[in-house]
């Protein structure tokens, strides 16, 4: 079904054409033969008696049930205006150009560029062929995918989705700084890649002596660092001090200090976090953020209702499917100019799905890169016109049938 | 609208003295509607003879008697009257909505009955008035007396106006109204009334002459070709009625007229009428004769 995906044009026509539609369904209905009689005594006395309806009963008449069905599902079917679409695109080249984001992530330790790729807001020139972009400020249901107006919407998306699902490790997203280029308004963000998965053991959160900090143990190699750039409180504690072996998991850009942290003990591996950071409603997006890095490690969402005092735990499934950050959580993270980009990693993806079988190649080109030739996509053929000539056909059939006193 | 070359063929005019053989056959004493007058006096038919006094007819007097007991005695004879035939005739539409295989209509069928047995009624000089009836009664055709009259009755059979509502007690009750000697009604009609049965019960209530229903049928008028979802239309009175024909409605169709049809005899014979069916299948006279067979009506 392609209900989004409909021009304004498309729209009316379809419009027009379903009163069309139905101006030939009341033609057609089925009306009862009209016979002159010379007397209704006998008629009246063999009418059948009729029957209470019951609701919920066996239809009288299974034909004529399962035919009407028949004609409901295909004009139900041809509204939806469902889409058969032809190959693919092959191809999706990410900006590694645009760099603040991907300059931060770098220094956050991700590692080189190209590894992860980051997908920044700046598209520039590379624009054109983007179909995999970061969200922007004031799209409350920001999706993460985005293309261009000349691809449509819909095209790049299962690809993303299929390889989050099929090598989750690929895609994760994380908020970065505002874009500042200047495309960046010609991007539609459509949805988001939904999965992300990191493996790791139980995670308990000790609240700890210190209310201002939580620990949690044991803890896994933290596979993404987030860094706060636009942290609101100027005057927050920060984790201090640390073990010399800590590694640094959420980093108040401004200062540097690390907020959550994670190190080893003869005990077990620890992690801690800034009590304020898990405050629910005191920073907005920042416990947001905190909580989806969590959620990557502990696969549940962490319970900002919890005392203080009281450990809770939450319990890491391995290789479980886990949300990175929902629609709601886009929008309180980009609400004061952040982006939440995604990263995927360059490569060669073979994709099995309803679409059928797609080799997909991802790299990465600066922006200032000659565009390639953009690719020529098949249009996507749309039945919702055949089905709904199919529905009226049938119905008109069942009309004919019935007049001629067959009525099945 | 049908000719009186059309209603009446040569055929079926030819029928008819045969028919009035066929009629006449019947044994007397038999017959349904024999009119005799109670007084007796000039006649040829011999009833009884009484003491002679003055100023009897001299030509009556028993010469037998006289030679044997020496005594006057006068010779009595039957007094016979003309009867009264009504014949009323069905004018309502739903005579004329389907016409059997042969193109005979019940209208037509109406028509030859009524001329039939008036030509029988005329060849023995009874009067006869007929009437057509529907929802508004129509007025009756001047009585006409005598075999003479017979080509000026079938012009006026043919004139007689149709369409309307079948009303049978509407047409007893006009003909009981209008008085008169007490008769023979025939009342010709497929009695299809709207009112059912109730409205032929309560119109033979207001007859006080002796009655004959002939009742008209179709072939397979008892089992329609209706099938599906229909919207039956009374061509009488426009009304509706929406009917889903199963597989099982023909046989409650039949079974209703069949009711029907029994329920009209008993009707009938609780008011002391003859019930004769003519189906369009077989001709009118022929079909009439059936009627004579056992003496229900005066040959």
């Amino acid at each position: 079904m392609n209900w989004l995906g409909l021009s304004p044009a498309a729209l009316a026509f379809g419009f027009g054409g379903a009163v069309v539609g139905l101006g030939l369904l009341h033609l057609l209905r089925v009306r009862p033969r009209r016979v002159k009689v010379e007397s209704l005594l006998f008629a009246r006395a063999a009418a059948p008696t009729p029957k209470p309806v019951a609701l919920f009963g066996r239809p009288a008449r299974w034909w004529a049930f399962l035919l009407g069905a028949l004609i409901l599902a295909l004009i139900v079917a041809g509204a939806g205006d469902p889409l058969v679409v032809g190959d693919g695109p092959s191809r999706l080249i990410l900006d590694a150009g645009a760099g603040e984001a991907a300059n931060t992530l770098a220094e956050a330790g991700v590692g080189p560029r190209g590894g992860r790729l980051a997908v920044p807001g700046g598209l520039g020139a590379r624009g054109r062929d983007l179909v995999l972009a970061t969200s922007r400020p004031g799209d409350p249901d920001s999706p993460l995918l985005a293309t261009n107006a000349s691809n449509p919407p819909v095209t790049p998306i299962p690809y993303v989705v299929a390889i989050a699902d099929a090598v989750p490790e690929s895609v994760v997203m994380i908020a970065t700084a505002e874009s500042t280029g200047t495309d960046a308004a010609a991007v539609k963000v459509v949805a988001a890649p939904r999965d992300a998965v990191v493996a790791g053991p139980a995670l308990l959160i000790d609240p700890g002596v210190d209310p201002a900090e939580r620990r949690a143990v044991p803890t896994s190699d933290c596979p993404l660092p987030l860094a706060l750039r636009d942290r609101r409180g100027k005057n927050l504690t920060a984790l201090a001090p640390l073990p010399k072996d800590a590694v640094a998991w959420v980093i108040d850009a401004s200062t540097g200090a690390p907020l959550v942290a994670s190190w080893n003990t003869p005990e077990g591996a620890r992690v801690a976090c800034v009590a304020w950071l898990l405050a629910p409603l005191g920073h907005r997006d920042v416990p947001i953020l905190v909580a989806g890095a969590l959620r990557l490690l502990a696969g549940a969402e962490i319970p900002t209702t919890a005392v203080a005092g009281v450990p809770f735990a939450l319990p890491a499934l391995p290789g479980a499917t886990l949300a990175c950050v929902g629609p709601d959580s886009f929008a309180a993270a980009t609400a004061e100019g952040r982006r939440l980009a995604t990263f995927m990693k360059a490569g060669t993806y073979t994709l099995e799905g309803w679409f059928g079988r797609r080799t997909l190649t991802v790299s990465a080109a600066p922006s200032s890169a000659p565009n390639p030739p953009p690719e020529r996509l098949p249009d996507p053929w749309r039945l919702g016109t055949a089905l709904l000539v199919v529905a009226v056909a049938v119905a008109g059939l069942e009309a004919w049938w019935h007049h001629r006193g067959r009525t099945p | 609208m049908d000719t009186v070359a059309d209603t009446f063929p040569p055929a079926f005019l030819a029928a008819l003295d045969q028919l009035r053989l066929r009629a006449r056959s019947v044994p007397a004493g038999g017959r349904f509607a024999s009119q005799r007058a109670r007084s007796k006096g000039a006649g040829i038919e011999f009833a009884d003879v009484r003491p002679y006094v003055p100023g009897d007819d001299l030509r009556a007097l028993d010469g037998a008697a006289w030679l044997r007991l020496d005594r006057l005695f006068t010779r009595l004879f039957v007094q016979e009257e003309d009867l009264p035939v009504h014949i009323l005739v069905d004018r309502s539409s739903s005579l004329g909505l389907v016409a059997a295989e042969d193109g005979m209509t019940k209208r037509r069928a109406a028509l030859q009955v009524a001329a039939a047995l008036a030509w029988i009624s005329l060849k023995r000089l009874d009067r006869v008035t007929v009437r057509g009836f529907s929802g508004g009664v129509a007025a009756p055709l001047p009585s006409v007396n005598g075999p003479s009259a017979f080509p000026r009755l079938l012009d006026q059979l043919v004139a007689l106006p149709d369409g309307g509502e079948t009303d049978v007690r509407g047409a007893c009750a006009d003909l009981a109204a209008r008085g008169g000697r007490r008769g023979l009604c025939i009342l010709v009609s497929d009695f299809l009334d709207p009112r059912g049965i109730d409205a032929v019960a309560d119109g033979l209530a207001l007859l006080k002459h002796k009655t004959a229903l002939i009742r008209l049928v179709r072939p397979g008028e008892e089992r329609p070709d209706l099938r599906g979802d229909l919207d039956l239309e009374d061509v009488e009175s426009g009304a509706r009625l929406g009917v889903d024909a199963d597989p099982g409605f023909a046989d409650r169709y039949e079974a209703a007229w069949r009711a029907y049809g029994d329920g009209l005899a008993t009707v009938a014979a609780r008011y002391g009428a003859v019930l004769h069916t003519v189906n369009l299948g077989t001709p009118v006279p022929e079909s009439l004769a059936g009627l004579f067979a056992h003496g229900a009506f005066p040959g």
